[in-house]
């Protein structure tokens, strides 16, 4: 990542938490946690939208990631490595740093925001340990679906799947909604991963909400079963 | 010396058949050309061997050891095939500099001695974004020569190199032979190969289809 692309992130990061304050009024006073908390599922459009930003940016960011590396310049760099694998594996591993330090960091200026904002507020000065539960949740979430992303750049184009991951974490997003304010098949929810970094969203009292750990654990198995895939599919597939 | 061998070797993509039935030994200390029209399998049959696709049936075996098998590529080969290109935002010494710590065998005048082989500035700072085509295939031949590999594999390695460039790269090709490497170059014709191939093959739909053995 160059320091340019480094420098959009903190000015998108920035620009996402001054929205969120902006249109949602009412959570300003909860500032700690209006990252994590994602989207209510009756917010207006325009929340979700800012919401979206940050992944908008994270999946723009991955595109191509793992693709670049099994053709053109990838190419000089794999006969030298002697290894399809061990490649990817260096790969995925820089991208997991990556999207985790970022969303890191998307997390800490939400603190300091908060800490500027209204301090006494915000929920992690009373509930340190929920805040790093959901905010481990909201970092690995962020990473599988960028890691679905550049799985699928294994079978299709770079920019099909870019378009098929964004679709998919608007259409959780937006199931998601629905499902909570119905109250039914709540455990569809599983599959909408989106939803899990969103915490307060699916976590209210009223609408049974996912359990932490049941989230880390289909997170922890959609991992696993991505890096055996991919890992399979370096290993047979042809480097054009 | 370096052998290898193709039994059987077939490949169908798509339904399409893009290697047939080939079957060639290869050895070291010498340069061999294929040359075919387009889409006749040369570059495919290149990529075949640096390992890069996985056969439908058949083998290469490279000094015994099956391709896919025992290895997932040959060990000590340098390419140059289409696709393929060099990092853009850094000079020409930069990048083969990050190119050599992978298998790090090479030292800094290695990488400066292939640079003033194929005639490119050593003192240049222009950014590899900024090379005209023919500067970027010099900086290719530079990339497959500077680690001394044992096997080389140029998908015409003189394309949009002026005519002073050519003898360069020739001239570069006959030393790496005489090293003891083996080399196999493509073209689209057979009178581009005929001065420096010691054997030459023409393909066609996939195969082999005319040898000078």
């Amino acid at each position: 990542m160059t320091k340019r692309i480094f420098l959009t992130m903190l000015l998108v990061i920035t620009l996402q938490i001054l929205l969120f304050n902006y249109f949602d009024g009412s959570k300003a006073d909860l500032t700690g946690f209006m990252i994590v908390s994602g989207v209510l599922f009756n917010s207006k459009l325009v929340i979700f939208g800012t919401w979206y930003i940050f992944f908008s940016m994270l999946s723009f960011l991955s595109l191509g990631y793992l693709r670049q590396y099994i053709s053109g310049y990838g190419i000089y760099l794999m006969i030298r490595e002697k290894s399809r694998v061990k490649l990817g594996i260096s790969r995925i591993m820089k991208l997991m740093i990556l999207i985790s330090g970022l969303s890191l960091i998307q997390l800490l200026f939400s603190i300091v925001f908060a800490y500027i904002n209204n301090v006494d507020q915000a929920f992690f000065y009373h509930d340190f340990q929920s805040f790093i539960c959901i905010a481990g949740l909201y970092i690995m979430s962020n990473f599988v679906l960028i890691f679905i992303q550049m799985a699928l750049e294994l079978h299709f184009t770079e920019e099909v799947s870019l378009l098929v991951i964004n679709i998919y974490v608007l259409f959780s997003v937006t199931l998601g909604g629905v499902l909570l304010s119905v109250q039914k098949l709540m455990w569809i929810l599983y599959f909408l991963i989106p939803n899990f970094g969103m915490y307060v969203r699916v976590d209210l009292p009223e609408s049974g909400g996912l359990s932490p750990v049941i989230a880390y654990i289909v997170l922890t198995i959609i991992t696993i079963i991505l890096s055996v895939l991919s890992f399979i599919r370096l290993k047979k597939m042809d480097l054009t | 010396m370096t052998k290898i061998r193709i039994s059987s070797l077939n490949k169908r993509m798509k339904k399409k058949t893009l290697l047939h039935d080939i079957n060639y030994e290869f050895c070291g200390g010498k340069i061999y050309g294929l040359y075919g029209r387009n889409g006749s399998g040369k570059t495919m049959l290149l990529r075949a061997i640096a390992g890069l696709i996985m056969p439908s049936s058949g083998e290469i075996s490279i000094d015994g050891k099956i391709l896919h098998q025992d290895m997932s590529f040959p060990s000590n080969i340098s390419v140059i095939i289409e696709n393929t290109s060099l990092l853009h935002q850094y000079d020409a010494y930069t990048n083969l500099k990050i190119l050599s710590k992978i298998k790090n065998i090479t030292t800094d005048e290695d990488i400066k001695l292939a640079l003033k082989r194929v005639g490119l500035d050593l003192d240049s700072k222009m950014k590899v974004g900024k090379f005209s085509l023919g500067m970027k295939q010099r900086l290719s031949v530079a990339q497959a020569i500077f680690e001394k590999p044992d096997i080389l594999l140029l998908d015409e390695p003189t394309n949009a190199i002026d005519e002073e460039g050519v003898i360069q790269v020739y001239q570069i090709l006959k030393e790496e032979k005489e090293r003891g490497a083996l080399i196999i170059l493509t073209s689209h014709h057979k009178h581009d190969l005929e001065a420096l191939a010691d054997e030459y093959m023409k393909m066609d739909n996939g195969g082999i289809v005319l040898d000078s053995k």
